[in-house]
């Protein structure tokens, strides 16, 4: 392993930890700043978390084995989500397909899933329920968008996202669309407006957190991190694209540009937030067929360039 | 060496066939349990040789069939086949005797035990046939001796009706294999599959005459319908074996005529495979979110495996057509570790359905529930057995998953044809469509059987099965993790046996880091969390349910799970919900909600009802004829005569 | 020069196809206002470029009159009326959009016109086939205005991209007479609005009886 990449392994570890809790804490007090309320503190989210983690676990009479170690199973997961995207900006420590994204992906969503209808109660089995159906969506939009990107690129390896094209025949629309595409998963995947009211206390309404009701102390603490993880992982990797062909002089620069366009993304997600209302959930179709389909002409474009 | 193998093989079977009818009732079932397990060991040894060296093993025999005698050939691919074969075996015969007792009532030992060692030897004898006629007589004894199984509860008037309708379903298709046999005989004069070479223009028919056939027997849309009558009525570990590797059969054959021998080069055929495959494992997978009874759910699952592997087949022909060889090979492999893979979990998953079904005695799964506490080791295997069926890393599913979609994606970086390239972008967006359903079916399955409270009392009332059992359960679950951790070991051996000269590299995920470091990982974590419980007890506190006490009729269903994928594919369920207020006050205080959901079979309901309903009034127009009337046999007779006259004299 | 073109035939086809799955009538005029906007600069580009003065009077008239004014009438025909949604489509929207999307799919992909129709000119087809799609599938009078007004865009693109295909006199024409459609088309929405209290072409159908 050269020097490089060692650097970079350590400094994807060390952004892993500490950028969900930055991002969420960023998203959190953006938009209580939007909504002219002071909100709490930006590192907020680290000491909720540390704090959670010192709490006593509070388990309900239901809940067997499935409940007590899906946390694990599904945080696992997203580890090695975060070290095969690079999302950094940095190549990933592990060389992987888009394939293995997706599946580590529905191996968290499989063990969330199997945790809320171990709870036994209306409000889990109806959370993965609705998670599951959002799915049906969710995972060939991405798998779409991101293997038009692949054919754009010319490799089938996430890693050439970071790497120059290496064939520009390409219509320039292949990026913003995929982009376009993966936001919309993005916000399917981590509660965001249109999809689902990250603040509500409501429980009919929830998709995501309706599965964790039931979670408490540590385990809930690791299912927090676990959903920053996902924001911070799916933002880089849009942010990847969006930079794509601009700033590719050195890992440095990419490293900082990357950084600065999550920062970006994560304010606008605060905007998006603060702007626009739930949708009702059988209008979600409607929203999300959009992403199928920017993933799909994103498709056709890439497919077409030869 | 191998003969004597074979020979010992044979004799086993004859005797696990013996035993059951020579021993007083249900006497002999561990007997021939115990012979078939020393079978199917013997199995593997020979699965070992032919892989090692093909051989070919001729009979000769003074009366045979079209004047050749059963041949049977033996090499890598047959050698693959029948350790899948073996593996079922073990499994099934070690969890059939206790399953059985439990049946002792209803069905009749005897011709279980003989008609499954019938079943196992006529697919080895599918798989390792030489010639045609073999083939076919093979592939006849296995049809017979599979119905024979299904129908083992004959006494209950619905598997009268679903055996029948197998029955039909292999009919037909060796009705369309042994055509396109005849019709392959009819060009090359031969009925060694070796011989066989057929291209250009005269191969389409034969290919998809032999295509339908296999996709028949295989359970591809739309002639799936068997498929989820048969498994229901059958017992648990003939579905097993049936879903796990009969099925498989006809994969076989694709895979032997289409992909190996070359013995038929259609283009049409790949086009075909694909398209029948693609819809074969979305109607599949869609029809498995909707049903309640646990082996029906699993029959429809199956349907899907089967279409994913068909597609798989026809894919790689393309790449291959298309002269991207390597790739073509890489989505071949894919289809031999598919064939593997769903052998394994889905006989985890019928033995574990069918532990389920004897011990709280009920198949509807809105009926079950909780089950996970009182079966844990059930519950682990089809855990196992689920997320591999879900393809979730690093089980054997993913493996197979992750050759077919990376075949796909590099097909669609290598061609130069964009219409290629988007059919290869599409397939994958459609392989990721069914996998994501079948996922949620998954956790369906899984959460609403096993997990949260019991939904009636014979549920509440269910035990763990016994030792034999559960290690028949487990063998196919442990042996489904091994098979994806070892995947790259597995894809470099079969690499090295279909293309021996460059055994290049398919499996180029790190699956080492990525296993070292998901256990580390997960490690970790575990061990915290048991840490941080040791140090403070966990309070255990009723669910917060409103306010109210919580009860089993609060929890999701399965029916309510799938409310809205169901209400999303609606158009093709013909799905319907239907929700009833009843009392004084019924807007704001109902006494009374009825909730009412309706569904279809489409393809039961709207094509082979009114298919039949065609048939039964034209076998009613002829049966006029037969009215019993001396006089109107006689007319018809003249009539028939008279017809022959004029054809003849208008030929001459 | 191709490179924009083919830029700008993308975005076309892209923003008919968002068109497609839209409802709300607000987001679809805006749409077709960026869409009409590209087009009209398009072509007062390549009029400049290849000093063709009838091509660039065409292309700032389109830019002008399509662009700008269009929108803004229909915009304020919609507030007057009162509808700022489609009430439904005959085929739901996310179907439809992925139903579109195949079909334009399978233009590129197959190209069935290739002898009449160059390369270039390719996204314009699917440009009108998204404006039919939209004016066959809505059941409010103005989305179908719209569809219309697509479709026309559609086949200016094309003009634009095939050299000396058009004089200046027929496409002038067709602008103004596009124009006057649209007038004539938002007078009779109002009229029918009016009397009807509706502008829903599946209800105006029972009148007939």
């Amino acid at each position: 392993m050269s020097r490089i990449s060692l650097v970079g392994l350590a400094v994807t570890v060390l952004e892993s930890i500490i950028m969900p809790f930055l991002l969420v804490g960023i998203l959190r007090s953006c938009r209580s700043r939007l909504q002219k309320r002071r909100g709490p503190r930006v590192v907020q989210p680290l000491y909720d978390f540390l704090r959670l983690a010192r709490k006593q676990t509070v388990l309900s009479d239901e809940t067997g084995p499935i409940f007590k170690n899906a946390p694990v199973v599904s945080l696992t997961a997203y580890g090695l989500v975060a070290l095969v995207v690079p999302w950094a900006g940095l190549p990933a420590p592990i060389s992987a397909d888009l394939i293995l994204f997706v599946f580590l992906l529905a191996a968290a969503r499989m063990a969330t899933g199997l945790a809320a209808m171990d709870t036994s109660t209306a409000f889990g089995g109806m959370g993965a329920s609705r998670e599951s159906a959002l799915s049906i969506f969710v995972e060939p939009t991405l798998v779409l968008a991101l293997s038009a990107v692949a054919i754009y690129q010319g490799s089938p390896w996430l890693n050439a996202l970071i790497a120059t094209p290496v064939s520009t025949g390409g219509s320039a629309y292949v990026l913003p669309l995929a982009v376009a595409a993966i936001w919309i998963c993005a916000a399917a995947e981590t509660a965001r407006m249109p999809i689902e009211d990250p603040v509500t206390h409501l429980e009919l309404t929830m998709i995501h957190e309706a599965q964790l009701l039931e979670y408490s102390g540590p385990r809930l603490a690791l299912m927090e991190y676990q959903a920053g993880l996902k924001l911070t992982v799916y933002y880089g990797l849009i942010a990847q694209m969006l930079i794509n062909e601009i700033v590719i002089k050195t890992p440095i620069t990419r490293w900082a540009a990357t950084t600065t366009i999550m920062f970006c993304l994560v304010v606008l997600a605060a905007i998006i937030d603060t702007v626009l209302v739930r949708l009702h959930w059988r209008k979600l179709p409607d929203l999300l067929a959009f992403g199928l389909a920017f993933s799909l002409v994103a498709c056709l474009l890439a497919a077409l360039k030869g | 060496m191998h003969l004597e193998i074979l020979i010992f093989i044979i004799c086993t079977w004859v005797l696990a066939g013996l035993v059951p009818i020579l021993a007083p009732q249900n006497k002999g079932d561990s007997t021939s349990a115990a012979l078939l397990i020393t079978s199917s060991i013997g199995i593997m040894l020979v699965a070992g040789a032919a892989i090692n060296r093909s051989f070919l093993v001729t009979v000769h025999t003074q009366f045979c069939l079209a004047g050749i005698g059963p041949a049977f050939r033996f090499d890598w691919l047959c050698g693959w086949f029948l350790g899948v074969v073996a593996i079922c075996t073990i499994a099934v015969a070690l969890y059939a005797p206790s399953y059985m007792r439990h049946l002792r009532h209803e069905a009749n030992a005897r011709i279980f035990w003989v008609s499954l060692v019938i079943l196992v030897a006529a697919m080895c004898g599918v798989i390792t046939a030489a010639n045609a006629i073999t083939f076919v007589v093979c592939w006849e004894a296995m049809a017979v001796s599979s119905a024979m199984l299904v129908f083992t509860n004959h006494k209950e008037r619905t598997t009268r009706t679903t055996g029948l309708i197998y029955l039909a379903a292999t009919r037909i298709s060796t009705l369309f294999v042994a055509g396109s046999f005849f019709w392959l005989h009819a060009i090359t004069h031969s009925w060694d599959f070796t011989a066989w070479h057929v291209t250009g223009s005269l191969a389409m028919w034969p290919a998809i005459l032999l295509v339908i056939g296999l996709v028949v027997k295989a359970g591809c849309w739309p002639f799936h319908l068997w498929l989820p009558a048969a498994h229901p009525a059958a017992p648990a570990p003939v579905s097993a074996l049936m879903s796990g590797v009969m099925v498989k059969t006809a994969i076989y054959t694709l895979i032997r005529i289409f992909l190996v021998d070359h013995a038929i080069q259609s283009p049409v055929a790949s086009y075909v495979l694909v398209i029948f495959g693609l819809i074969t494992a979305f109607w599949g997978v869609i029809f498995t979110f909707l049903q309640r009874d646990l082996k029906r759910l699993l029959a429809y699952s199956t349907v899907e495996n089967v279409g994913v592997i068909t597609c798989a087949i026809g894919v790689s022909l393309i790449a291959t057509q298309m002269g991207l060889a390597q790739i073509g090979m890489s989505l071949e492999i894919a289809a031999l570790f598919g064939v593997l893979s769903h052998a394994l979990f889905k006989s985890t998953l019928f033995l574990a359905a069918g532990a389920v079904d004897i011990t709280a005695d009920c198949h509807d799964i809105d009926k079950l529930g909780g089950l996970g506490r009182r079966m844990p080791h059930t519950m682990l295997c089809t855990l196992t057995a689920g997320a591999s069926f879900c393809a979730l890393p690093p089980l054997a599913g993913f493996a197979t998953e992750w050759l077919l979609l990376h075949g796909c994606l590099q097909l669609a970086l290598a061609s130069h044809q964009p219409s290629l390239r988007m059919g290869a972008l599409l397939l994958l967006g459609w392989l990721a469509l069914v996998g994501a359903l079948s996922m949620a079916t998954c956790i369906r399955f899984i959460g609403v059987v096993f997990l949260g409270r019991a939904r009636s009392l014979k549920a509440e009332r269910a035990r763990e099965c016994g030792p034999t059992m559960r290690v028949g359960i487990a063998i196919p679950a442990v042996l489904s993790v091994a098979a994806g951790l070892l995947a790259p070991v597995i894809t470099r051996f079969l690499a090295g046996l279909i293309c021996p000269a460059h055994p290049t590299l398919f499996w180029t995920l790190p699956t080492g880091q990525l296993v070292i470091l998901m256990f580390a990982g997960g490690g970790i974590m575990a061990m915290w969390l048991a840490y941080r419980d040791k140090g403070m007890p966990l309070l255990s506190v009723p669910a917060w349910a409103c306010g109210g006490g919580i009860s089993a009729r609060m929890q999701t269903t399965g029916e309510s799970f799938a409310q809205p994928l169901a209400r999303l594919f609606g158009a093709i369920y013909r799905y319907d919900i239907e929700v009833r207020f009843d009392g004084s006050n019924a807007r704001l205080f109902p006494d009374h909600i009825e909730v009412e959901t309706h569904a279809d079979a489409t393809m039961e309901s709207r094509v082979y009802i009114p298919l039949l309903r065609v048939i039964q009034r034209i076998g009613d127009l002829i049966a006029q004829l037969q009215a019993g009337s001396i006089h109107a046999y006689l007319v018809t007779m003249f009539a028939t005569l008279l017809l022959l006259l004029a054809a003849a004299g208008y030929y001459r | 020069m191709t490179s924009l073109d083919s830029l700008l035939g993308n975005l076309l086809l892209i923003t008919s196809l968002w068109m497609v799955g839209v409802t709300a009538i607000s987001t679809k005029l805006t749409l077709y206002s960026v869409q009409t906007i590209a087009v009209g600069a398009l072509a007062t580009l390549v009029g400049i470029a290849h000093n063709e003065p009838a091509l660039t009077i065409a292309g700032v008239g389109v830019l002008l009159l399509k662009g700008i004014a269009a929108p803004l009438y229909l915009s304020h025909l919609t507030q007057v009326v009162g509808c700022r949604k489609d009430l439904g489509t005959f085929i739901s929207s996310p179907l439809l959009l992925l139903l579109a999307s195949a079909a334009v799919g399978g233009l590129f992909l197959f190209h069935p016109f290739q002898q009449s129709v160059p390369p270039a000119a390719l996204p314009s087809i699917g440009v009108i086939l998204a404006g039919m799609i939209l004016m066959v599938s809505r059941r409010l009078a103005v989305s179908q205005i719209i569809g219309f007004l697509v479709l026309e865009n559609g086949m200016f693109f094309f003009t634009v991209t095939i050299p000396h295909s058009l004089p200046l006199l027929v496409e002038l024409g067709v602008l103004l007479d596009i124009m006057a459609g649209t007038m004539i088309a938002g007078v009779l929405v109002f009229q029918i609005s009016d009397s009807f209290e509706h502008i829903d072409i599946l209800r105006l159908g029972n009148h007939k009886r």
